[in-house]
């Protein structure tokens, strides 16, 4: 623990700890759904005005100590139903009845979410939208990782599974991307713990690579909030400014110990069919001779070859002998068990799975899930709680994408010559080295956190909590020492093995001290004051060795040649101190500002602490007297928020320092200096400033609930690595605070339950987003010359456009002004030319957003006789185009796309052909790649209580599932939704990359 | 309650807080820094690179990047360096695999965004730009030291190679040793090629002068060499040969490669040898050199530039042929030899009209490695591009082939000399690539996109399609 914290935790204690100087009594009673009169466990009953409050129990059953005498307002919250007070008389050294019956709403006003400063606060105290993803176990069963469980089920934040890899990760963007160099992934915080959430998690080069948030297990997860943007994330400050994801993990509750059991068998299909690759060959077998090989109508145009009878097809993937898809399989196993008493809970969980990919080998994964959560009262006063989330990863990964040797760019590129499948099957090359080229990883997390919420009196909370998480990973890659490799000389034949190992420790800790006290009889201030301090190590070592000894293949301990070995280590610290103030007025008017400083070890030498403001406000409108009473529109509630939070640059960014390299000089292996980054003492963490406002209401009497946010997101300082000219012989960027990137957008959020009887019941969510994202300025350099655009690929950042969208020289147009049914160099106009014959670069235009504007998912659920359930997902996304680099590397470089041979091909298909391949532009290639999917479909029977009983069960279901089912696009490759790199901030294009499979589960919850 | 007493509370809990607030503000006060100035172990700041005790050190920064500079990184699909990239444009290497940008560079149509190319220019001037600066340190710490002769052949090279292989019109600036935003680029426009080359007289005069000084004989040689070359490249053949009259014939400099680590192999080797994305060229183009002979009884050769037959480049069944220049990772680079002297010679005696003496130059090379001498072409323009023709295999996979044959353009083939067939169509790769497609009209590499975030330089200046 920091001194500051420390400081601030003892001497808030100190003031905070006199005698009870009020005398007080207790409340008691049962929260239950009115509807039903079913109990509700969990839910939140609290003293309003104070930190007094209560969770029922597994009954729904509470109990309030320690609650002041007099006439208090007590209040009975629960995510999904209406919050609803009652005036209790609390009578000194007596105890007070009073039940709760609570409606359902499909507005969740009285959900609790907890703050950055480790407070709980409730959504109607709020002024910014905050995402609540509640997690049924219906819901997990389509579900395979954590990023696929958020996915759809929030306006605003985006999940793009890019590949159907077993482990690979998914891209996640909350209203949208703030910065151009930086990361725009959102912070993952863990029981108020900050954990790694790194979407590029492998340490060698492979364009699918598993994401750190993945190693949740969605099984363990109570819920899951998300902080869409700084007006929600201020208190996070630096490194928020991505939006924040909050999980909350399961709790235990009061009662019997309830045990739960679970199973999944799930089978994994290719969700895809795989085109023919198709070639037309030149007579010539002469390889010296450039006719020699495919000739296809582009060649036959130019007078190139001259194309042969036969048209070959051939198509690897599709051909039983051949392909490297068999199918693939996911099973898990879990258990549970939680119970405890009012004054101790536990829930302790495991959970196994195993997942084999549509490969036949090269891709699995086999994971272990622990969980452990205890809390504890030690006193009435005292309460303490401590998690501990254990991870063990087994993960072999594919070459996939933009990796030549992979099994799909072998089978998309590859040759249909009969001579060519007679000796790899139609692969462009032998279909062994997928299989000899081997990645694995290898990682144990560890999440633990502990902490304490001390009350000494009723108007003053202390909290303090300290967690740690400590990452140690193996990430290892090897060929064989007897190798398909061979071919490419020396290097290659003898084998080689090399290993990245991690060890990160990242420890946090947090304490503040909150005090309530009545300003009026009608104004509460809650005031917060709080420090937090946040380290993160990594470290990690690498070693490589080639030929290897016979019988040890897998071990760096059989190399014995081409030894190499370095050591990275990265440190950052962040120090946080921060203060918030709360006014609550009649309980439906409240007022929040805060403000969080922060000193980061990134800063520098020249910046001290950076501050983040903010300030929102939210009034329960139909809670006001005036307020027409209406079942149309029987709540609602009027927000607005303003905030601040950062990004902050690497550790050592700000630092001119130099590379430790090797040099050959005068026969002598040497130790060299190079210039590594010129650094820059000026760095700044990059602002986001956000605004929003927006409505909640709820309507025909809560039956339907419509949420709307407008946003509005501006960052400053943008901290950009701004590429330097290669003259000056440095390096080749520098990081720099530069220009303003904006984000606007609408969300929206309709709910409801349109039927509810005994026997049939109907709900359903529709969310929505669109977000308008522009790169407002790039700034200018140190003489005041604007800086040019970034980037010159398919993919740039220029002023007045989206960040990373697509550029392109366009196809101006095209004729086939000699009628032979063939585009010419001279039949297509691209770009514009200067006079000296070459393209003028200013003619290259925007072509099309590369990241997703619009999304909206509908997700219903009907119930049927209380016995069967059936939940579906259809997800949509679009307003954007995808650079469809696999038809044209098919159809330009290795000519084996049908539409290359084909004389009926379109003529806008071959201008895109030939403009790619004389004009270098890969305009014809850029597609709208809006999609619509039916995500997932569940079928649960809820087997009778009787029958279940007959296995012992309380409660026994079987759910049947599927996931990724169908696709509705224009896109023509193989799937709208595949991206290479998708962990890359902005690189979106399709290369050769498997599509999310189709995956149908058999799952089984059972309770005892 | 009352309300005098809840007003009481209110105050005595808002001073509490207050005081509590100013105590953490106090405290969060306070050497906080030290909280979060952690040291990364890994971290080489500048004190450590100015040290006097480390000037080694950034000497061999220098020789590390120009090594790469010339064959690029032994990494996969790496730009294999000055000598792969202008081999590429020129008729010494042909391109047998996949990505375009390479594609480009052989297929003499070069975009300033190809990526190849701006690794080649950014290497070259990092080479330069770490000579400069450590002879800064040196002239501090050691200003008689022999290595300072080492950085000015290496900032000469610079200078001459980018002369030779980029457009005219290269800008040419520093990075110093100093902190960040202490001292503020202020970039210049380009040099043309004429003004490179005299830069890099400047510098390998330098040297000569510190290698004399300090008895460093070998690097006064490989500075005489380098002189000579550029005085070639502006056509004054007759001085150039008088700068190496004392190179000896056995004289070599090699640019150092080893096998101790991925990061000193040669990157040319790897390029053609363990991946086969590059291969070695025989008549490409048209015009290009007959290295060797391709049958189906295998490749022959002549000894200087050993070839032999691959299969098919990566990912495509484009010939692959490796070379035999370098033969393992650690194969070094001559950057100037006595036989590069003898050749500058030759070409002296031959723009001298003394045909004989050049004939006795080049047959004497020959024969000491089993060749049969050369006839007399008979004409000025014969003897030329004979000479040229014995240059390309004498000095194969050594960066010099694209200069080479820009000069023939550039000076040969105008006036006073105005000799004929030395035009781009006469020399260059015309018709079909390799791997079919229509060659381009590029003899230059452009200088790459990345400068336009150089106020001072146009753009429109470089013109790769001018030799």
């Amino acid at each position: 623990m920091s001194r500051n914290t420390f400081v601030a935790a003892a001497l808030l204690a100190l003031i905070g700890w006199t005698p009870v100087e009020a005398q007080q009594g207790t409340v008691i009673g049962q929260v239950v759904d009115r509807a039903s009169n079913q109990p509700l466990p969990g839910a939140q009953v609290y003293v309003v005005g104070t930190t007094i409050g209560a969770l029922a129990n597994q009954d729904g059953r509470y109990i309030i100590q320690r609650a002041p005498a007099g006439q208090q307002l007590v209040r009975a919250t629960l995510i999904g139903y209406s919050s609803e007070s009652r005036t209790v008389t609390v009578t000194p050294g007596e105890t007070t009845q009073q039940d709760f019956q609570l409606a359902e709403s499909a507005i969740e006003l009285g959900a609790v979410v907890v703050s950055a400063t480790g407070q709980q606060q409730t959504l109607r105290e709020l002024g910014s939208s905050v995402g609540v993803v509640e997690v049924d176990e219906v819901e997990l069963a389509p579900v395979a990782t954590f990023s696929d469980l958020i996915q759809g089920r929030t306006a605003g934040a985006v999940v793009t599974q890019s590949s159907g890899n077993t482990g690979a990760g998914a891209r996640i963007r909350i209203r949208g991307s703030n910065s151009i160099s930086l990361s725009n992934a959102p912070l993952l915080v863990i029981d108020g713990v900050r954990v790694e959430s790194s979407p590029r998690s492998f340490g060698f080069s492979l364009d699918q690579e598993p994401s750190a948030i993945d190693d949740l297990n969605p099984e363990d997860i109570e819920s899951i909030e998300i902080l869409k943007g700084p007006a929600a994330s201020a208190l996070y400050g630096t490194a928020a400014a991505n939006g924040v994801i909050q999980v909350t993990t399961r709790r235990g509750r009061a009662g019997q110990p309830e045990f739960r059991a679970w199973s999944e068998v799930a089978s994994l299909e290719t969700s895809v069919d795989f085109p023919d690759n198709v070639q037309r060959l030149d007579a010539t077998d002469d390889p010296l001779d450039p006719a020699f090989g495919p000739c296809p109508l582009h060649f036959q145009v130019l007078g190139w070859c001259a194309p042969g009878e036969a048209l070959y097809v051939a198509n690897p993937l599709e051909t039983d002998s051949a392909t490297v898809f068999d199918g693939g399989s996911r099973f898990v196993y879990g258990g549970s068990v939680s119970g405890g008493s009012e004054d101790a809970t536990f829930y302790l969980s495991a959970e196994k799975t195993n997942e084999e990919a549509v490969y036949d080998s090269e891709n699995s994964l086999d994971r272990i899930n622990l969980q452990a959560n205890v809390t504890g009262a030690l006193s009435d006063e005292l309460r303490l709680h401590a998690t501990v989330g254990y991870t063990e990863t087994d993960l072999q990964l594919p070459l996939s994408d933009n990796a030549l040797f992979g099994a799909v760019p072998m089978a998309l590129f590859g040759d249909a010559d009969p001579g060519s499948v007679a000796a790899t099957a139609g692969y462009e090359s032998p279909i062994q080295f997928h299989y000899d080229w081997k990645s694995f990883q290898e990682k144990s997390r560890l999440i633990t956190s502990a902490g304490a919420d001390f009350t000494p009196l009723p108007w003053l909370k202390l909290n303090g909590a300290a967690g740690l998480e400590r990452i140690a990973r193996q990430d290892r890659q090897r060929i064989p020492r007897i190798s398909s490799y061979e071919v490419f000389g020396g290097i290659y034949t003898r084998g080689w093995i090399q290993n990245l190992d991690y060890n990160i420790y990242n420890v946090n800790t947090n304490a503040s001290a909150s005090a309530v006290f009545d300003l009026t009889p009608t104004l509460v201030s809650t005031t917060t004051l709080g420090s937090q301090y946040l380290q993160e190590n990594s470290q990690f070592v690498y070693a490589f060795g080639a030929s290897l000894a016979p019988g040890l293949e897998e071990s760096l301990a059989g190399a014995t040649t081409d030894f190499q070995s370095s050591e990275s280590n990265a440190v950052n610290a962040t120090l946080s101190s921060y203060a918030q103030q709360q006014l609550a007025w009649r309980d439906r008017v409240f007022i929040n500002g805060a403000l969080r400083g922060d000193q980061n070890t990134a800063f520098g030498t020249d910046i001290g602490w950076i501050w983040y403001p903010s300030v929102s406000g939210s009034w329960v409108v139909s809670e006001e007297d005036f307020f027409p009473a209406s079942d149309v529109l029987s709540e609602l509630r009027l927000r607005g928020a303003f905030g601040q939070a950062g990004l902050r640059p690497g550790a050592t960014d700000a630092l001119l320092q130099f590379d430790a390299d090797i040099a050959s000089f005068q026969n002598l292996d040497v130790p060299a200096l190079t210039i590594e980054e010129l650094g820059n003492l000026a760095l700044e963490p990059e602002r986001s400033t956000e605004w929003e406002l927006g409505f909640e209401a709820g309507l025909l009497g809560g039956r339907f609930g419509l949420e709307t946010t407008y946003y509005h997101k501006t960052s400053r300082d943008a901290l950009v690595q701004r590429p330097l000219p290669y003259s000056p012989g440095g390096p080749t960027f520098q990081w720099d605070n530069l220009g303003e990137v904006r984000n606007s957008g609408v969300e929206l959020l309709l709910g409801g339950e349109p039927v509810r009887t005994d026997n049939l019941s109907w709900s359903f969510h529709l969310s929505g987003s669109f977000n308008d994202n522009e790169l407002v300025e790039l700034g200018e350099d140190a003489f005041g010359n604007p800086i040019p655009p970034i980037g010159s690929g398919a993919q740039r950042f220029v002023e007045g456009y989206p960040l990373g969208g697509w550029w392109a020289y366009p196809i101006q147009g095209f004729d086939d002004a000699d009628g032979d049914g063939l585009i010419n160099f001279d039949e297509v106009e691209v770009g514009v030319f200067d006079e000296d014959g070459e393209l003028d670069a200013d003619s290259v235009a925007f072509m099309g957003e590369a990241l997703p504007t619009r999304e909206l998912s509908f997700g219903t659920d009907v119930t049927l006789f209380r016995m069967f359930r059936l939940y579906g997902l259809l997800d949509y996304k679009g307003g954007h185009d995808k650079l469809n680099y696999t038809r044209a590397w098919r159809c330009t470089f290795e000519l084996n796309c049908a539409a290359a041979f084909d004389p009926n091909t379109s003529l806008a298909d071959q201008a895109a052909v030939m403009a790619l391949f004389a004009h270098n532009t890969y305009a014809g290639f850029i597609e709208d790649a809006s999609f619509l999917k039916l995500r997932e479909i569940a079928l649960t029977f809820m087997v009778p209580p009787s029958w279940a009983r007959v296995f012992r069960s309380d409660g026994l279901q079987l759910t049947v599932a599927g996931r990724n089912l169908a696709t509705w696009t224009d896109y023509r490759g193989l799937d709208p939704e595949v991206t290479f790199s998708s962990a890359a901030n902005f690189t979106s294009g399709d290369f050769a990359t498997l599509p999310p499979n189709r995956m149908f589960t058999l799952r089984v919850d059972a309770s005892f | 309650m009352t309300m005098r007493h809840a007003t009481d509370t209110v105050r005595t809990r808002i001073a509490a807080l207050v005081a509590a607030a100013v105590l953490l503000g106090g405290a969060a006060a306070c050497d906080t820094e030290s909280l979060v100035d952690l040291k990364d172990p890994d971290l080489i700041e500048l004190p450590v690179a100015v040290d006097p005790d480390n000037l080694e050190s950034v000497r061999n920064g220098a020789a590390w990047l120009l090594a790469n500079a010339m064959t690029g990184p032994a990494a996969n699909n790496a730009t294999p360096g000055l000598i792969g990239v202008s081999g590429l444009l020129a008729d010494e290497l042909w391109y047998a695999s996949t990505f375009q940008g390479m594609r480009d560079i052989d297929a003499r149509e070069i975009f300033d965004t190809n990526g190849n190319v701006g690794a080649v220019f950014l290497w070259l001037q990092q080479a330069r730009n770490m000579a400069e600066q450590a002879d800064s340190l040196y002239e501090l710490n050691a200003p008689d030291s022999g290595d300072r002769a080492f950085l000015h052949v290496v900032q000469g090279y610079g200078y001459l190679l980018l002369a030779e292989t980029f457009c005219s019109h290269v800008p040419f600036n520093s990075t110093p040793l100093a902190p960040a935003g202490s001292e503020p680029i202020d970039y210049g426009p380009g040099l043309t090629t004429t003004e490179m080359l005299n830069e890099s007289i400047v510098r390998f005069d330098r040297a000569v002068a510190f290698a004399d000084a300090a008895g460093a004989v070998e690097y006064g040689h490989a500075a005489r060499v380098g002189k000579a070359r550029a005085l070639q490249n502006l056509g004054s053949f007759a001085e150039a040969a008088a700068v190496v009259a004392d190179v000896p014939d056995a004289f070599e400099l090699h640019v150092e490669y080893s096998d101790n680590s991925a990061a000193q192999n040669n990157g040319v080797w790897y390029n053609n040898w363990a991946e086969g994305r590059s291969s070695a060229a025989t008549d490409e183009g048209g015009n290009g050199i007959h290295f060797f002979n391709f049958s189906s009884s295998g490749v022959t050769s002549d000894p200087r530039a050993l070839a032999g037959f691959a299969g098919s480049g990566l990912g495509t069944s484009i010939p692959l042929f490796i070379q035999g220049q370098y033969q393992s990772r650690g194969a070094d680079v001559a950057l100037a030899t006595g036989l590069e002297a003898r050749l500058i010679e030759a070409e002296a005696a031959a723009d001298g009209g003394q045909s004989d003496a050049y004939l006795a130059i080049l047959n004497a090379l020959r024969a000491g490695i089993g060749l049969e001498p050369l006839a007399d072409p008979g004409s000025p323009a014969g003897r030329i591009l004979q000479l040229y023709e014995e240059r390309a295999f004498w000095l194969w996979f050594t960066g010099h082939r694209l200069g080479d044959l820009r000069r023939l353009i550039r000076v040969y083939g105008a006036a006073p000399y105005g000799l004929p067939g030395m035009t781009a169509d006469d020399l260059f790769p015309v018709g079909a690539t390799i791997f079919n497609r229509a060659y381009g009209d590029d003899v230059a590499l452009p200088v790459p996109d990345n400068e336009r975030n150089n106020p001072n330089f146009d753009p429109d200046q470089c013109v790769t399609t001018e030799a």
